[in-house]
């Protein structure tokens, strides 16, 4: 039997759907990042980047809403020898699996009990898990599909790449669940209400960073899209509206990304209180702090792109098997061998 | 998985005007083989139609956007040689400084060529914002910032202008000093040194049965330099020395061009400190008399040599170039056989090889 | 290595809050130097229709056509490479360079300066002109 929400709850899904961490808010974090990124990386190269179209005088903050209204105008073209069900299908499914992650995300608590989000599971970092390994398998479809060389080579690389970067991701993710002895986010959150999990593992996190970098295909691991060899890696062939969503769905997985590793490692929601938000809304004062950890993070993730060279897939291979999945794993035994040390902390006397 | 026929390039973020055809198998290149001719120009058949004097703005577009003035020199020396015409001392230094300015423009757009094909666009940026202190400086000396046509036959066209001399110090101090930035940024970063080191070594002996020249034969060793070896102009007259690699991989190639340019700021303060009163030009009769003349200069990119056949009219019989990156495009094949695709455009830029030098 | 790591970080930070280095093109532009060569302008008066300028322009971009009774070059702007030759063989000093580079036109034929458009002064540039210049050592090179 269906449950029949009250009008409040209807009002409160919509907004959750809709608005806050549903439709609106990854457009908006794509919106800003992009255009954060192009001004910032502007700046390390001492250039002043987007400077014409938007409100505020000679910011360029409207550029992205201009490139995306200029990509839907254009034709789309489709190559002729393309599997053309797979490869006009990917690019939606790429921006609907990446977005789909932020449902299962704790952004803030309620006061009346509950978290503000989409949809409550108690297994949901395995939901998300799931969720991200999907979005190298889109990858390699569109490249597959484009029936073009250079996106073959990219398909390819995108495949090898999956190799380095999925296990140290899984094992990190097994230690902080060792620690707080959940799949639970929301609980993964409550449980650091006294010390964050950055400071009890920062191995983990350092792993985990560098490991959704790759899985992100950020600058020092864009190797799928490396533009100086394969021209632009997989997506090659898109044109118009379907180049703009692979490029929305890029940002879309960065906003999930950040938020998943503000909540395990970052303590999530957890902050002061702050009384001038909180007297609006008590879910704001949350929300804020969450913002303010994936603004960081946002940065750091961003800055790669202007201050370090692209790696080779072999060179990205054994970082990930030589580097990163020993440093995982000395993590998980480090974390078992204090659990007398840090039980007490985390889950409470 | 077979092995697959790539076409890369012209039209392609990394190669220029080039187009190499790979065979690729997987992520390896097998074999690269270089296509060129997208920038012919006839410049040799150009030259005979044209005057001594006319050729002077077609043949600094060679190399146009790099390196016209160390180009220009060996046609102008050639000349000179031919017609037993003695050169102002004063036009001399200008010459020098003019080429050892170009050189350091040239450079520094290798370098942040270089970072752009290992995929750092920050690099790519500062070492072009410095290089315009270089061009603003040929501006105020020449009138131009690219294609000068400053020197000419018998001296040079225009004297130093006013305050050139401090100006000109005062930006050697300064890129000096910002070289150390761009060690902190590229050449001492690890991901780069990933990148670039141990790739596409190029031996001594392999070098040298190539016929390879400039940076990319000094980066593997070989101390061979024209303005050493047989100086022209006044080279002989500065103490400089010849910066060697020892490993001859893609990033001794990088690191040699930077200690070049410390080796160039270093002659252009001897030389605005010793440059001479005089003249700066001496009339040249527009015949050239019967006779034919080698001469060799070292360009930016390597050893350029001109012959020209003169048949005593005012029009080369025939010019003969060979320039620099055509020497150094024949040790790509050599280097680029079984290593990644991802390898392929740090080995093809760290040669520094422009289309339009190989296609004249 | 791990220093080598981290310090690029903290430089490409440090860049951010440097002064930027590019200028709002349309808005503020370089000023040419003194000596810069730019577009060739002609003074009518003093031509004496002597063709040594088109003898030995190397591109053919000079070309003697009939004016006011007078034989007088014209100018095509897409074929001058803009060698200052003309302007030092010409012995009236009927012609010298101008700071003007901007020669674009919708048609071929637009580049093409009749001696009325070639002996015309440049037009002048915008009001806000910048030359590149070195601050001091902390905040590097800018346009000012």
């Amino acid at each position: 039997m269906i449950p029949i929400l009250s009008f409040s709850e209807f009002i409160e899904l919509i907004l959750k759907v809709l608005i806050f961490p549903g439709l609106a808010f990854p457009l908006l974090f794509a919106m800003i990042v992009i255009w954060f990124e192009r001004k910032f990386l502007a700046r390390i190269m001492l250039r002043i980047g987007p400077l014409h179209v938007g409100p505020l005088n000679r910011t360029g903050l409207f550029q992205p809403i201009a490139d995306f209204l200029k990509l839907i105008q254009k034709e789309i073209i489709v190559p002729d020898n393309a599997y053309k069900f797979l490869y006009n299908i990917a690019p939606i499914m790429a921006s609907i699996v990446a977005s789909m992650s932020v449902a299962f995300i704790p952004y803030a608590p309620k006061p009346d009990g509950g978290y503000w989000m989409i949809y409550y599971t108690p297994l949901s970092l395995l939901v998300i898990l799931a969720i991200f390994t999907a979005r190298p398998f889109i990858m390699v479809g569109a490249g597959w599909a484009s029936n073009s060389k250079y996106c073959t080579i990219g398909a390819l690389r995108a495949a090898l790449q999956l190799l380095a970067y999925e296990v140290p991701i899984t094992l990190s993710l097994a230690s902080i669940v060792i620690m707080s002895g959940t799949f639970d986010l929301a609980k993964i959150v409550e449980t650091q209400s006294s010390i964050w999990f950055i400071i009890l593992q920062p191995i983990g996190f350092i792993v985990i960073l560098i490991a959704m970098m790759a899985e992100l295909s950020r600058r020092p691991f864009d190797i799928p899209l490396a533009e100086q060899e394969v021209v632009f890696g997989w997506p090659t062939e898109y044109t118009g509206t379907q180049f703009a969503l692979v490029m929305v769905s890029e940002y879309f997985d960065l906003c999930a990304v950040t938020s998943l590793i503000t909540v395990l490692f970052l303590g999530g929601w957890s902050g002061p209180v702050i009384p001038l938000l909180n007297d609006i809304s008590p879910i704001l004062s949350g929300v804020f702090w969450f913002f303010l950890k994936m603004a960081i993070l946002t940065v750091i993730i961003i800055m790669g792109r202007g201050i370090y060279p692209r790696l080779r897939i072999d060179q990205l291979l054994d970082t990930g098997w030589t580097l990163l999945i020993p440093l995982a794993i000395i993590q998980i035994i480090i974390t078992l061998l204090t659990a007398q040390w840090w039980l007490p902390l985390v889950r409470g006397a | 998985m077979s092995v697959m026929k790539l076409s890369m390039g012209p039209q392609h973020p990394i190669t220029g005007h080039f187009r190499f055809i790979l065979d690729v198998d997987g992520d390896l290149v097998l074999k690269l083989e270089p296509d060129i001719g997208y920038t012919h120009r006839g410049i040799e058949k150009l030259a005979e139609k044209r005057t001594y004097l006319q050729n002077l703005p077609v043949i600094e577009r060679v190399n146009s956007y790099c390196d016209s003035a160390g180009t220009m020199l060996g046609y102008l020396e050639a000349i000179e040689e031919l017609m037993g015409l003695e050169v102002p001392e004063r036009a001399k230094y200008l010459r020098v400084i003019a080429a050892e300015l170009n050189r350091i423009a040239s450079h520094l757009y290798a370098a942040c060529l270089f970072s752009v094909a290992t995929g750092l666009e920050t690099m790519l940026m500062w070492p072009i914002n410095d290089r315009e202190l270089v061009l603003d400086l040929l501006e105020k000396l020449t009138g131009q910032r690219i294609t000068y046509t400053y020197q000419t036959i018998g001296g040079v066209r225009f004297d130093m202008p006013e305050g050139f001399k401090e100006e000109a110090l005062k930006r050697l101090d300064y890129l000096e000093k910002r070289t150390e930035d761009y060690y902190k940024m590229l050449l001492w970063n690890h991901t780069f040194h990933m990148r670039t080191k141990k790739v596409g070594i190029l031996k001594p002996s392999d070098a040298i049965k190539l016929g390879v020249v400039g940076p990319n034969l000094r980066a593997s060793g070989v101390k061979v330099d024209v303005r050493k070896d047989e100086p022209y102009e006044v080279y002989d007259k500065f103490d400089f020395s010849i910066p060697t690699g020892k490993n001859g991989d893609s990033y001794d190639r990088l690191e040699v061009r930077f200690k070049e340019v410390e080796q160039s700021i270093n002659i252009l303060r001897q030389a605005l400190k010793d440059i001479p009163k005089g003249p700066i030009k001496k009339w040249a009769p527009p015949i050239v008399p019967k006779g034919e003349a080698y001469t060799r200069v070292e360009a930016a990119r390597g050893e350029f040599g001109y012959y020209i056949v003169a048949d005593g009219t005012m029009k080369p019989y025939r010019l003969k170039m060979s320039p620099p990156s055509f020497r150094n495009l024949i040790a790509l094949p050599h280097l680029c056989k079984n290593v990644p695709l991802g390898d392929i455009p740090v080995i093809y830029i760290s040669l520094d090889l422009i289309p339009m030098d190989v296609d004249r | 290595m791990v220093v080598d790591i981290i310090r690029p970080f903290f430089l490409g930070f440090y860049h951010a809050f440097k002064r930027t280095f590019t200028v709002k093109h349309p808005f503020v532009r370089l000023k040419p130097t003194d000596r810069y060569r730019g577009r060739v302008v002609l003074n009518i008066d003093r031509c004496i229709s002597c063709r040594s300028c088109v003898n030995v322009c190397p591109n053919k971009a000079l070309e003697m056509v009939k004016f006011e009774k007078k034989l007088i070059p014209q100018y095509d702007a897409g074929r001058c490479c803009l060698c200052n030759l003309c302007v030092e063989i010409c012995p009236a000093i009927a012609l010298s360079m101008s700071y003007e580079v901007e020669f674009s036109e919708y048609t071929r034929k637009g580049l093409i300066h009749t001696p009325d458009r070639f002996s015309q002064p440049p037009k002048p540039i915008a009001e806000k002109t910048v030359t590149v210049k070195i601050l001091d050592k902390k905040r590097g090179v800018a346009h000012k």
